[in-house]
């Protein structure tokens, strides 16, 4: 005779082995051990990315007659990214067979430092990349016959053939990119980052609530 | 998440959410990951529990809201991982259950859509139509009429194998 559905649900579900619960345990280590390999691999892309497109900025610049101003700006990108390397390779002194926690800990502490590190370096970097990208329009103004005349003519005092006040007002936001370069990176990191960043945070909260 | 919330909140309600896990899942390790994921978001969840509903209806809601999403998680990620790609149906069920026709079943139900598997836990497990309806958050008045779409085709794909 064939058995309907119903009843082999509930034949099926008399016999106990059937609903042996598993143990709740080890999520945590397989969840902190993806998080971590996922920032790993957006670390590494992001640097890809960086030096990807001061490669590429370094080829526009070059064609908008600033070929230095490029290469400055590479320079300091492949700086960067040698740094985040170099950063990256001490993470390999966290021991991995340390518990989930103190791994997630160990790496959250490894993180907090490095942030903290490039903060002061992207405050010196963000002013330096902003100057360097004003070069292909200082350029311009330069070498467009209409732009040099009608400078020339304004009757402001001028440096380096553009004038004085454009100078010191470029100089002023790079002051004020400095001041607030800190902002500006972990808004920036934040845009990028931020969702994992999170993620590692809550893993972490949850996991100090496991452990009391 | 303290062992007497587990074992006072959780556990008396385990074979529901082992039913559900087993319906969405083909390997044991993914079995035991869904398994855990439902007990961490019930208790996660818990203090938004507002007692509109019996605790088991929650439980049910949250832990099909659970696989699904996990389920689709797995599925967005296949399509970016060849090694992953195989349908659900087509993968080897690492477990078996011991009752052989229970096996052919939940089989059977795994071929089904995430919403269809939802549907026909419910029914056997003898919810209501409003119930499954509230649960699933439909119409209560199409839910006979699906619940008899998903019995025909259970039956197809079982057919040749449950006597």
């Amino acid at each position: 005779m064939e058995k309907s559905i119903e009843s082999i649900w509930k034949k099926g579900f008399l016999d106990s082995e059937a609903l042996v619960a598993p143990k709740v345990n080890n999520l945590y280590n397989r969840k902190s051990k993806t998080i971590i390999e996922k920032l790993n691999r957006m670390m590494k892309v992001n640097i890809y990315a960086i030096l990807i497109f001061a490669s590429l900025n370094m080829v526009l610049y070059a064609v908008l007659g600033t070929p230095f101003a490029g290469i400055f700006i590479l320079s300091l990108s492949m700086w960067l990214c040698w740094v985040s390397v170099k950063k990256g390779k001490n993470l390999k002194a966290i021991d991995t067979s340390l518990n989930s926690y103190d791994y997630l800990k160990a790496y959250d502490n490894w993180l907090k430092t490095a942030i903290s590190g490039n903060v002061k370096m992207m405050r010196f970097l963000y002013p330096l990349i902003f100057l360097a990208s004003l070069m292909p329009i200082v350029h311009a103004l330069k070498v467009g016959e209409a732009t040099s005349n009608a400078i020339a003519n304004s009757g402001f005092h001028l440096t380096y053939g553009i004038p004085t006040f454009a100078w010191v007002i470029a100089i002023a936001i790079a002051i004020l990119i400095y001041a607030f370069g800190g902002k500006i990176y972990n808004w920036d990191l934040n845009m990028v980052y931020g969702r994992v960043f999170r993620k590692l945070e809550t893993m972490i909260v949850e996991m100090e609530e496991l452990r009391n | 998440m303290s062992s007497d919330f587990y074992s006072s909140s959780i556990l008396p309600f385990a074979p529901i959410i082992i039913k559900i896990c087993r319906a969405y899942t083909n390997t044991q390790e993914d079995f035991e990951d869904y398994y855990q994921e439902v007990c961490l978001q019930i208790w996660r969840s818990s203090d938004s529990f507002k007692q509109q509903s019996e605790w088991s209806t929650w439980i049910y809601r949250l832990s099909l809201n659970v696989c699904m999403t996990l389920l689709k998680k797995k599925k967005s990620r296949s399509q970016y991982f060849a090694s992953d790609a195989l349908p659900d149906e087509l993968t080897e069920d690492s477990r078996a259950f011991a009752d052989e026709s229970l096996e052919h079943l939940y089989h059977a139900i795994r071929q089904l859509s995430e919403v269809d598997r939802g549907v026909i836990l419910l029914y056997l497990e003898e919810k209501s139509y409003q119930e499954i309806a509230d649960i699933i958050g439909t119409n209560a008045n199409n839910i006979g009429v699906r619940i008899k779409r998903i019995k025909e085709r259970l039956k197809k794909l079982l057919d040749g194998k449950v006597n």
